[in-house]
């Protein structure tokens, strides 16, 4: 039984591997067909005349997430804040 | 102290209570049906009755619930019952008081109370729990519709972002089939005896992914699904304790803190045709396993194609509950006595433990492999535990245990990727079985 036991473990590990691979193949494909052909989906824009509601363009935000990762920095060199 | 006292004065009152009641009825008999009756002759008298229509004396009346009590069956040798009892109290406890699984542990524990319930018949032909198991579990509808929830709630960017670490679900199925080498070798121990149909229903723990458990189990080990349901949820709950571990004793600290690049990004059309692909790769390769990949495919891309939000929403929400629902006390049904309490239980439950680490394992060990390979784009190996199916659970350990070694190093796109490649790669793993064994 031992013996079936492993047949069924290498017919399995390998069925497994052979579809994964296979996916990962047409993926890989996909990925790259996709990469030259369709130009990636377009993020809303906000209306004209009002700030982005996205975080990173209001530059309050964007120098408070500076200053947190300065500090991260520092802390990890030891140095204190 | 006081508590003590409180109880005892309240049990004295209950037993001069039952008492009391006890000599009233004996007192009245003897008026209605006449003296000299002892309690044996009457119950001898009632036994080959099926209903009690042609009247009824007070005492034979009292025998009969004294008989059909659950007190009465326990002491008439069905002891294993009340052991189940309490298994269902513990696995409520679980779910409840511990936080392990409890939208599968919760309706299973209760289920367990209901079907070791003597002469309620709560598992018979026209009991709750025997209509929803014919109804749900016999036909596999239920763990097809819990997979089409799943594959709604499924978001695989992360994996087509990064399609490599569809390796690592394909490695972490070895706690599949290394398992059943285990189970194998557990015959030789007195008191196991699996047939390698058995064996294979009980190394599907190692998926770590309950439908796909209940489905093989249901077909090749019908007696131990039970079981094996419980100990693929349980085990799945307690990632977070048996995953780091071994992912420590195999990784080095310099792999640990290995930063993966940024994913590239995902079109919407890729996201759509994702589902179709798999579906049709799982047509070509494996079509025993479509039942379990198409209700995947369905769900996500009900989800992905945006047309049909209502049923997206749907299947995210109530089909997944009721699912939930019915799936777990379907599950508990199979927790009766005669079927849980004997020594395979034990020998299920150990090598599910040994599934999971076996699964882990061939995660880790796989990214190293693949590390050693192409060292120019390295993964780091902690995301190859997260190959395993128990999402997001897997995923998230494997986050955290990064995080541990570099708080700057956030690993949970990658390491989510591998997750759904894990889901695929249990369902194929699953689908091996049913193919070879149907």
């Amino acid at each position: 039984m031992l013996k079936d036991a492993t047949i069924v473990m290498m017919l399995g590990m390998g069925t497994v591997f052979l579809v994964l691979v296979s996916l990962l193949g047409l993926m890989t494909l996909g990925g790259r067909l996709a990469h030259r052909y369709i130009k990636p989906d377009a993020k809303p824009q906000p209306p004209a005349g009002q700030p982005a509601a996205d975080g990173a363009a209001s530059p309050d935000v964007a120098v408070a997430i500076a200053a947190v990762w300065e500090r991260n920095g520092r802390q990890e060199k030891g140095t204190g804040a | 102290m006081r508590r003590t006292w409180i109880g005892r004065r309240w049990g004295l009152g209950v037993c001069v209570a039952l008492a009391l009641v006890a000599g009233l009825a004996l007192a009245v008999d003897g008026d209605v049906a006449g003296a000299g009756a002892s309690t044996v002759e009457a119950v001898t008298a009632t036994a080959g009755a099926s209903a009690l229509d042609e009247g009824v004396s007070l005492r034979e009346g009292m025998d009969r619930i004294a008989q059909t009590t659950g007190l009465a069956a326990f002491l008439d040798g069905q002891w294993g019952a009340a052991i189940m009892l309490g298994i269902g109290l513990l696995l409520l406890y679980l779910g409840v008081g511990k936080d392990f699984e409890p939208l599968l542990l919760v309706p299973i524990g209760f289920g367990c109370l209901l079907v070791n319930a003597p002469f309620a018949g709560m598992a018979s032909e026209h009991g709750l729990l025997g209509i929803i198991y014919n109804a749900g579990i016999e036909n596999d509808l239920l763990p097809l519709l819990i997979f089409m929830g799943i594959g709604a709630m499924s978001d695989f960017s992360p994996l087509l972002g990064s399609p490599r670490v569809v390796l690592l679900g394909a490695a972490a199925q070895f706690g599949v089939f290394g398992t059943l080498l285990g189970v194998v070798a557990l015959n030789n121990l007195p008191g196991f005896d699996f047939s390698l149909k058995e064996a294979s229903a009980i190394a599907i723990i190692g998926a770590a992914d309950g439908p796909t458990s209940i489905v093989v189990g249901r077909r090749f080990a019908p007696d131990m699904m039970g079981s094996i349901a419980v100990a693929a949820y349980s085990y799945m709950a307690l990632v977070p304790l048996i995953q780091p571990p071994i992912m420590r004793l195999l990784t080095t600290p310099r792999e640990r803190l290995i930063r993966m690049g940024q994913e590239r990004e995902v079109t919407r059309l890729e996201r759509l045709l994702f589902p179709i692909l798999i579906l049709l790769v799982c047509i070509v390769f494996l079509p025993a396993a479509v039942p379990l990949m198409g209700s995947l495919a369905l769900g996500n891309f009900i989800r992905e194609c945006g047309a049909v939000e209502r049923l997206s929403n749907a299947m995210q929400n109530e089909i997944m509950n009721v699912a939930t629902i019915l799936l777990g006390l379907g599950v508990g049904m199979q927790l009766e006595a005669t079927k849980f309490l004997r020594p395979a239980t034990l020998g299920i439950i150990g090598i599910g433990l040994m599934a999971f680490a076996l699964g882990t394992a061939g995660g880790v060990i796989f990214a190293k492999v693949m590390n050693w390979i192409s060292p120019r784009n390295p993964i780091n190996p902690l995301i190859g535990s997260a190959g395993v199916s128990a999402f997001p659970m897997a995923a998230r350990v494997s986050t955290r245990l990064a995080l541990e070694y570099d708080p700057q190093n956030v690993l949970l796109m990658h390491a989510m990727g591998a997750n759904v490649a894990g889901q695929i790669g249990s369902i194929v793993a699953g689908g091996v079985i049913l193919a070879l064994f149907s």
